[in-house]
């Protein structure tokens, strides 16, 4: 039996085999499973009335979106580090053997497509919000998901192929990222050109989306015809669209080869990173990145005496990472994020009588912002402190080291929230007072989340990346974070006389009181975890 | 002095450190070897005070998690971890502020260059090689001038140069009264300098000898071990 086929053959019966021996693990999968099979039921047993339906067309433009983000961003690091579909033993073991490197990219590509299909069926559980919102089929949603991932996995062959083109020449690699440019310019112009000649307008927006000019568009616009080529039950214009993605798969595999047989330096540089990333995560510890120079500009710590160094070491290294300290691209990407909601809210419920005011519109983006906050913080300097030894070797009182190891997770937020909510305010023309009490809000929630994590850590050792283990923790957050939220309401209704922006910010006082309180709760029932703790090891 | 009282470490239902006691005196350099897995790794970390255990562990008689006990002892991880965007010279300082060592200039210049990173000073933790790593966590464990030095593997990764610079700084941390304790499995590297070796197996003490009862059996370290380890003989 081929070496390969055996590896294939083992791999796939081991896992399974783990997976009956780790009832635990078997039974998250089941769950997942049942959750996703009493969603799909849920929304058979109570279809969406006509006036809850959003424009199908809409659904065109999102999904368009969503491929372009799963690929321009792909190619554009591959040009920097290369990609990979192997892991760090295929390369010790598979790469040094006398065994064909076609036949290893072969199996390397089969397992690629695996994982990229299995990674993507988180993605069915936004079929219910779909199918609720789109009057779409399980099976459209199915289709969905697979061209997903089929791009995906196309890209991640033409990164390989990008990678082995322009690896060490500059040039070529400017020319490779023009020509992704250009692509995406291309398509924004069509939308645009398309949206002007159907006469501006929500009606132009619908038609200039789900346009089939922008389907002629390779790989994302194949992918996404193709998927609703299905899902309108148009066979031909599928088979077409698949025959086309099959041959640009078969173009970029013949390119290629005949351009580079010897590939495992390509991909040797992306494999160890994904294996120090891979390790780090199971050890929950943060990994090292190599990539990217940081300019050290000016060096020293200059303050900070005993359990307080750590504050200054923070504020340290916040200044590297950004010149802003606090601020950083990710601000200004949430920021961008946060006014194209804002946009896409508005235009899409003009000359609705219940279209959101500005306080309102403003509070919906707050609890994107919320949500987006929550998942950050885990990436916080505190949390990146407990993976190296200092912190509990430090001798200190560990209250104190608490205290001062997170409170930059704490100002993060703070800084953010004041641009974040600062223009936003100003964009939307929403109240001071409105825009004032989201941002109270998003600071205590950051508190709060920072305290979570602390309880997290005293509780459950840590986050690491177990999934479920997150979403306990998110529905743990969320409980205790109900009790403000609720009184937040309850104040709300009690004082329907106020102006609409004071009422908002009377009702925003609890929640941010009732944040505060929890936070150093939490963090004062935690205050000996230092002590008690287990490093990620 | 640094002394180790019926140390339990369990991980579910696995034991990986099983009723451990030994003294490490002060001027004493102790080696705890033992095959891959016999539990070496997990005892250090419990020592130092970064897992969870039962037992106790004393340094010059405070409890290993205490702050005086913190304050007297240095510790170097078997994984080296740098801060990414600190530079070697502010790796230094930061311990320096925590742990609160008023004149630190001076030492730092004396470790960094006994180490070869004096030219490192304005390197980020993340542009340092592994080996460069490991140099920097031997620095960092010293700087605050520790009663007690525990080592996790200390000399993987280093270059000859280091190999010897550290084997003279422990013979020099001995000479001035500090007890040293070394995990390793490389036997070789501390063939020269070991006072007592705390052979491990399957998570226990199997064997503690001293150079002088080694030397009497006519027996060398290398043969205790594989007499012990492969079930030659040998009991604690």
């Amino acid at each position: 039996m081929s070496a390969l086929v055996f590896l294939v053959r083992k791999q796939g019966k081991n896992f399974f085999r783990d997976l009956l021996r780790h009832p635990g693990k078997l039974t998250a999968y089941l769950v997942t499973a049942g959750l996703f099979a009493a969603m799909l039921v849920g929304v058979q047993t109570d279809p969406p009335k006509a006036s809850e339906l959003s424009d199908f067309r809409m659904l065109h433009g999102f999904f368009l979106a969503w491929l372009l983000f799963l690929s321009i961003p792909t190619l554009l690091v591959s040009l920097k580090s290369g990609t990979t579909m192997f892991r760090m033993p295929d390369v010790n073991l598979l790469f040094v053997s006398p065994v064909s490197p076609k036949k290893i990219l072969a199996y390397g590509l089969t397992k690629q497509m695996a994982s990229t299909l299995l990674s993507f069926l988180f993605l069915l559980f936004w079929s219910g919000m779909l199918m609720d919102h789109f009057r779409i089929t399980a099976l459209g949603v199915v289709f969905l998901v697979v061209a997903s991932a089929l791009t995906v996995f196309l890209v991640q062959v033409l990164s390989l192929l990008v990678y082995s083109f322009s690896n060490g020449n500059p040039k070529r690699k400017n020319a490779v990222r023009a020509a992704l440019y250009a692509f995406l310019g291309a398509m924004v112009l069509t939308a645009l050109f398309l949206f002007r000649k159907n006469g501006g307008g929500a009606e132009a927006v619908y038609a200039a989306v789900s346009s089939p000019y922008l389907e002629y568009f390779p790989i994302v616009g194949w992918a996404k015809g193709a998927a609703f080529a299905l899902i309108g039950g148009d066979l031909r214009a599928a088979l077409l669209y698949g025959a086309l993605l099959l041959a640009a798969f078969l173009l970029c595999l013949a390119a290629f080869e005949k351009s580079n047989t010897d590939y495992y330096e390509d991909v040797l540089s992306n494999t160890e990173t994904q294996f120090e990333l891979r390790r780090a995560a199971k050890e929950n510890r943060a990994a090292m990145h190599p990539g990217g120079k940081v300019k050290t500009g000016k060096t020293g710590i200059g303050r900070g005496w005993g359990a307080n160094a750590f504050f200054y070491k923070h504020l340290c290294e916040a200044r590297r990472r950004s010149r802003l300290v606090f601020l950083g691209v990710s601000t200004f990407v949430t920021l961008a994020a946060d006014l194209a909601l804002a946009f896409v809210i508005r235009f899409s419920s003009r000359g609705d009588p219940d279209a959101p005011t500005p306080n309102v519109l403003l509070l919906i983006v707050f609890a994107a912002d919320v949500y987006i906050l929550f998942l950050r913080n885990a990436a916080g300097d505190w949390s990146r402190e407990l993976g190296k030894p200092y912190v509990y070797l430090v001798p200190e009182n560990p209250f104190r080291k608490l205290l001062w190891a997170s409170l930059t997770s704490v100002l993060q937020p703070a800084a953010d929230g004041a641009v974040l909510f600062a223009v936003l305010c100003a964009a939307v023309h929403a109240s001071p007072l409105a825009g004032l009490i989201c941002f109270l809000g998003y600071v205590t929630f950051g508190a709060l989340f920072t305290a979570g994590n602390i309880l997290a850590q005293r509780v459950m050792g840590g986050m690491g990346n177990r999934g479920l283990v997150a979403f306990l923790f998110m529905l743990l957050l969320a409980l205790v974070a109900a009790p403000g939220i609720g009184l937040g309401a309850a104040v709300f209704f009690a004082v329907p006389g106020l102006p609409e922006a004071a009422r908002i910010f009377v009702a925003g006082l609890p929640v941010v009181g009732w944040n505060l309180l929890a936070s150093l709760g939490i963090v004062f029932a935690c205050r000996n975890l230092l002590s008690t703790a287990e490093m990620g090891v | 002095m640094l002394e180790v009282s019926h140390l339990t470490k369990r991980y579910g239902k696995l034991t990986a450190n099983d009723d451990l006691t030994f003294r490490v005196e002060n001027g004493e350099i102790a080696v705890l070897c033992g095959p891959n897995g016999a539990g070496k790794s997990t005892a250090i970390k419990c020592i130092a005070g970064l897992l969870r255990f039962g037992g106790t562990v004393l340094f010059d008689g405070k409890p290993n998690k205490s702050t005086e006990a913190k304050r007297s002892f240095g510790y170097v991880p078997e994984i080296p971890a740098p801060m990414e965007n600190l530079t070697v010279g502010e790796h230094m300082e930061f311990i320096a502020r925590a742990y609160r060592v008023e004149d630190w200039r001076g030492k730092t210049d004396a470790l960094l260059e006994r180490m070869e990173l004096g030219d490192k000073r304005e390197k980020l933790g993340k542009e340092l090689s592994k080996g460069m790593q490991q140099k920097l966590s031997v620095c960092c464990a010293l700087l605050p001038g520790p009663r007690t030095v525990l080592l996790d593997e200390p000399f993987i990764g280093l270059d000859p140069h280091a190999i010897k610079e550290l084997k003279t700084m422990l013979t020099e941390l001995r000479a001035a009264g500090c007890s040293v304790l070394v995990s390793t499995h490389m036997l070789d590297s501390v063939r020269e300098f070991w006072d007592k070796a705390l052979i491990m197996m399957n998570g226990k003490i199997a064997a503690v000898r001293t150079r002088g009862e080694v030397l009497q059996s006519g027996e060398n370290l290398e043969q205790l071990f594989f007499a012990i380890t492969e079930g030659k003989g040998g009991t604690a």
